[in-house]
């Protein structure tokens, strides 16, 4: 049974079964390995990628409901997006293994404040729930800050 | 280079001797010419055991290991650093990487890194073990990395002399490359590695004088960032192979138990499982991916006997913590001086911490390759010497047909100085004659873990008139995480079980302090920061107690009491202004503090917090740590901000429980993380000091989690004696 993925812009057919979470179908047969397993129950959000623009938690998004989607990770994010660069200034990552689906929920929670206000400090909040073992969240936060603040829409 | 090479063809056991006049120069340090180009330098560090340079081919020939050192100079005038410790996320690379390149002379933001393979020469000098652990990098290496890097200074310094013909006194190394001092000439290393062979080796180099460092002192980039931005970051869950496997395994739910029965055929009736393979105490499937691999397993419907304690509950582990207050235990300290003063009241207090889980980011893993005659591992482990020992045991080759990979470690925190992950993928490597990576699910993680033991203590106090104790007795029931990790007697008393209790900064005349060991069979280990996760608890708590029952200021308690330790005195000083200790605090806000000296460090924290619907909020954490001379400033601030974090997860939130000897927890659901959203602003000062180094790591933990107690304390009047702190 073959799927079909369009993952970072190029289309994919896999020949796996329809129930294969994305996450697996990203590591295990696209080498994508960026994105990472931790709870596998979307509880922690090490394994968030985007689908159609909204953050997602892979490991319990079965490929057969990904037909139609475009499905973006880490590895084809822009080094220049504000997000990477203020993760970058603000040397936010300890252990890192967290840092891919942090940074593309920010990803995310920056893009969709483009066309309307920075988000409140109660709204990253609730935005930003990837789970952080290392506790790099005070980092997380002044780097999602100074992202909009070097926003040129905002400046 | 190339040239040299030409005219110096290597023979097969040359290694280009630096220093030949001088034996022990000579073992000193070894420079090698490598087939890739440029120059890889080994040395002999006075508490390493061995050291290793050679050729790439000439490696290739003699050993398994592709050819190790400390560091490798090239022909693009690059500088590649070997670091010998796990990167975990406490910035040790960066720190070591600034120390190495200050001394030495390199550009530091230009340094590339490499984790090396296991080798007996990157013992860490503190434990005689490859092993990262403990808050030691910075303490175990600054001196000996410091003195390689004097060295090849020294040395780049004397070949570029030679070449201006000035005296080696007049050059200084920066940025890769030589500088005179007068002339302002300058030179590439690159240039100097024609001739940097034939330069003698100084025996004692002078180190730097701090005044002279570029980066030490300074909040420099960490060297592994840019890699934890892109997913290029290689953990251990992300190595690839050809033909590679992918296995997960369920483990006995009781610790001790063995596979009884399992229906193999329903688990190969998923597409894509290749075996199922018996384990110790666990069973695994394997097959061409992660997701075939958990189908199987969910198939298998795997039935273990029950192990070693098939009743265990939380109330039969509290009461045998209970009955052990009843034993005589071990004395670990006991001192009796004469004291003035009448016994005013006696005050008996019992403090209780709870089972821990460490729960990284990254789910236990390990990848192997079995052949006849060799042993490849790719482990993210804290522990290479173990992890060595135990592929040899499950491969039943030796040692030296081992080779281990270390990739970054998805998180430590103590967990993964243990090893058992390496063990299960070997055996399955050897099991299915191919390459195999283990992945353990999150639910396997959190129920076979290393936990921290849980732990009792009583405090028995005798206090004067004024509220200060004349005589101080304390007994610590709990567990032996040495004993189980090397293999000690079930009735081993370690320094662990109570430390922080009998070597106290607090100056009291009549201390007596006991330990008594409970051993429950359940898995104990390492947990960031060890015996002061609890300890730290049980002391500050009581102390704080006995200062809010007297109404004294919890500083002003410990300034009496801390006598002339001055610098405890000063962090105290410092955190009572940093904090606005003077100032009262707002409406509904409860303060608490501690202070607690672990790991050759000084932490103090004040916490505050305050009430909403019987629930908890940390509102603000203070800290100041002296941790000695810093190599970065920006490194230990957020070490110390992630074990707040770690403790404040553990403080508010976390408890293993155990019913019919299983683990009840398995998930982030069920033992659930500080969120962002949860974490309090985290204010972290550093004492400027000239001390010998400490450790930063885990030296924030243990004050956190007495200080938020004590900022409930201040709300509610009634004392914290249990975590998870419950209202």
């Amino acid at each position: 049974m073959s799927t079909t993925l369009t993952i970072n812009e190029q289309t994919h057919s896999l020949d796996i079964d329809p129930d294969t979470p994305l996450l697996w179908a990203l590591r295990d047969h696209l080498q994508l390995t960026g994105t990472k397993f931790s709870c596998g129950k979307g509880l922690c959000g090490a394994c968030t990628v985007l689908v159609d623009q909204k953050p997602t938690r892979s490991c319990i998004t079965p490929v057969s409901t990904l037909n139609q989607a475009q499905i973006t990770t880490i590895e084809s994010l822009d080094p220049n997006h504000p997000i990477v660069q203020a993760w970058q200034k603000k040397d936010v990552p300890q252990c890192g293994y967290c840092q891919s689906g942090q940074i593309l929920s920010a990803v995310s929670l920056y893009e969709q404040a483009k066309t309307a206000d920075k988000p409140s400090d109660d709204a990253i909040k609730t935005t930003m729930t990837n789970l952080c073992r290392c506790g790099s969240y005070p980092e997380i936060k002044q780097a999602i800050d100074l992202s909009f603040a070097t926003n040129p829409q905002e400046a | 280079m190339k040239a040299l090479m030409q005219s110096k063809p290597t023979p097969s056991n040359a290694v280009e001797e630096i220093g030949p006049e001088n034996p022990s120069r000579r073992a000193l340090l070894r420079a090698g010419l490598i087939a890739s180009g440029g120059l890889l330098f080994g040395f002999q560090l006075p508490l390493a055991r061995k050291a290793r340079a050679a050729s790439d081919a000439d490696a290739q020939q003699t050993s398994n290991f592709p050819v190790q050192g400390w560091l490798q100079l090239t022909e693009q005038n690059e500088v590649v650093l070997i670091v010998p410790v796990s990167e975990m996320g406490q910035g040790s690379q960066a720190a070591l990487a600034m120390i190495m390149a200050d001394e030495m002379g390199a550009d530091y933001p230009r340094i590339q890194v490499k984790t090396p393979l296991n080798d007996p020469m990157y013992n860490n000098p503190m434990f005689g073990m490859q092993l990262t652990g403990g808050s030691t990098a910075v303490r175990a290496w600054w001196e000996p990395l410091s003195k390689v890097g004097a060295t090849l200074r020294a040395m780049l310094c004397q070949a570029a002399a030679e070449q201006w013909g000035v005296a080696p006194q007049d050059c200084d190394a920066r940025e890769n490359r030589v500088i005179e001092r007068h002339n302002h000439r300058q030179i590439d290393f690159a240039e100097l590695l024609p001739t940097l062979t034939q330069q003698t080796a100084p025996a004692d180099p002078p180190l730097r004088h701090p005044s002279e460092y570029q980066y030490i002192g300074r909040p420099m980039p960490r060297v592994d960032t840019p890699a934890k931005l892109n997913g290029q970051a290689q953990f251990g869950i992300d190595v690839q192979l050809p033909g590679l496997l992918t296995a997960t395994l369920a483990q006995a739910p009781v610790f001790g138990g063995d596979i009884e029965t399992y229906d193999e055929a329903a688990a190969k009736s998923v597409k894509g499982v290749k075996a199922v393979v018996e384990l110790p105490g666990a069973i695994a499937v394997v097959a061409d991916g992660y997701w075939p691999a958990k189908k199987g397993l969910e198939k298998l419907n795997p039935q273990f006997s029950v192990g070693a304690m098939p009743e265990l509950n939380n109330t039969q582990i509290e009461a045998r913590l209970q009955a052990g207050l009843n034993k005589d235990g071990e004395t670990v300290i006991e001192s009796s001086q004469s004291a003035s003063g009448q016994v005013s009241e006696t005050i008996q207090a019992d403090y209780y911490a709870p089972y821990l889980a460490h729960t990284p980011m990254e789910p236990m893993n390990a990848t192997a390759h079995v052949t006849d005659s060799h042993c490849e591992v790719w482990a993210p482990t804290q522990n290479q010497t173990q992890s060595v020992q135990a592929a040899a045991d499950a491969s039943l080759l030796q040692p030296d047909q081992v080779t281990l990979h270390t990739t970054y470690l998805g998180g430590g925190f103590g967990r993964r100085a243990y090893v058992d992950y390496v063990t299960q993928a070997v055996l399955l490597s050897t099991e299915m004659q191919a390459p195999v990576k283990l992945i353990w699910s999150r639910e396997e993680d959190v129920q076979h873990d290393f936990y921290r033991p849980a732990a009792l203590a009583r405090f028995d106090v005798d206090l004067d008139a004024d509220g200060y104790p004349l005589a101080w007795r304390n007994k610590v029931v709990t567990d032996s995480v040495m004993a189980d990790f090397t293999g000690g007697s079930d009735t081993m008393i370690d320094s662990a079980m109570t430390e922080g209790l009998g070597d106290q900064a607090y100056q009291i005349a009549n201390l007596s302090l006991k330990a008594v060991r409970e051993n429950f069979s359940v898995p104990i280990g390492f947990w960031r920061s060890v015996g002061h996760s609890f300890t730290g608890f049980f002391l500050e708590g009581m102390v704080n107690e006995l200062a809010h029952r007297q109404q004294i200021d919890p500083f002003a308690y410990r300034r009496q009491l801390l006598k002339d330790d001055a610098r405890m005195h000063g962090v105290l000083d410092q955190l009572e202004a940093l904090s606005g200790w003077q100032k009262p605090a707002a409406d509904g806000i409860g303060r608490g503090m501690a202070c607690v000296e672990s790991f050759g460090s000084l932490a103090g924290q004040v916490v505050e917090a305050h009430l909403e619907d019987k629930q908890i909020v940390v509102d603000r954490v203070y800290c100041v740590i002296d941790c000695g001379r810093v190599v970065n400033p920006e490194i230990v601030r957020r070490q110390v901000s992630s074990a707040v974090i770690y403790g404040l997860t553990a403080a508010l939130q976390s408890e293993i429980h155990f019913e019919s000897g299983r683990v009840q927890e398995s998930n982030f659901d069920d033992y659930p993380m500080l969120t962002l959203a949860q974490t309090p602003d985290i204010d972290v000062e550093i004492v400027a000091s000239e001390q010998a180094p400490g450790g930063y790591g885990e030296p924030g933990l243990p004050p956190v989690a007495p200080a938020l107690a004590g900022a409930i304390l201040s709300l509610t009047g009634q004392p914290v004696r249990r975590l998870p702190i419950k209202i």
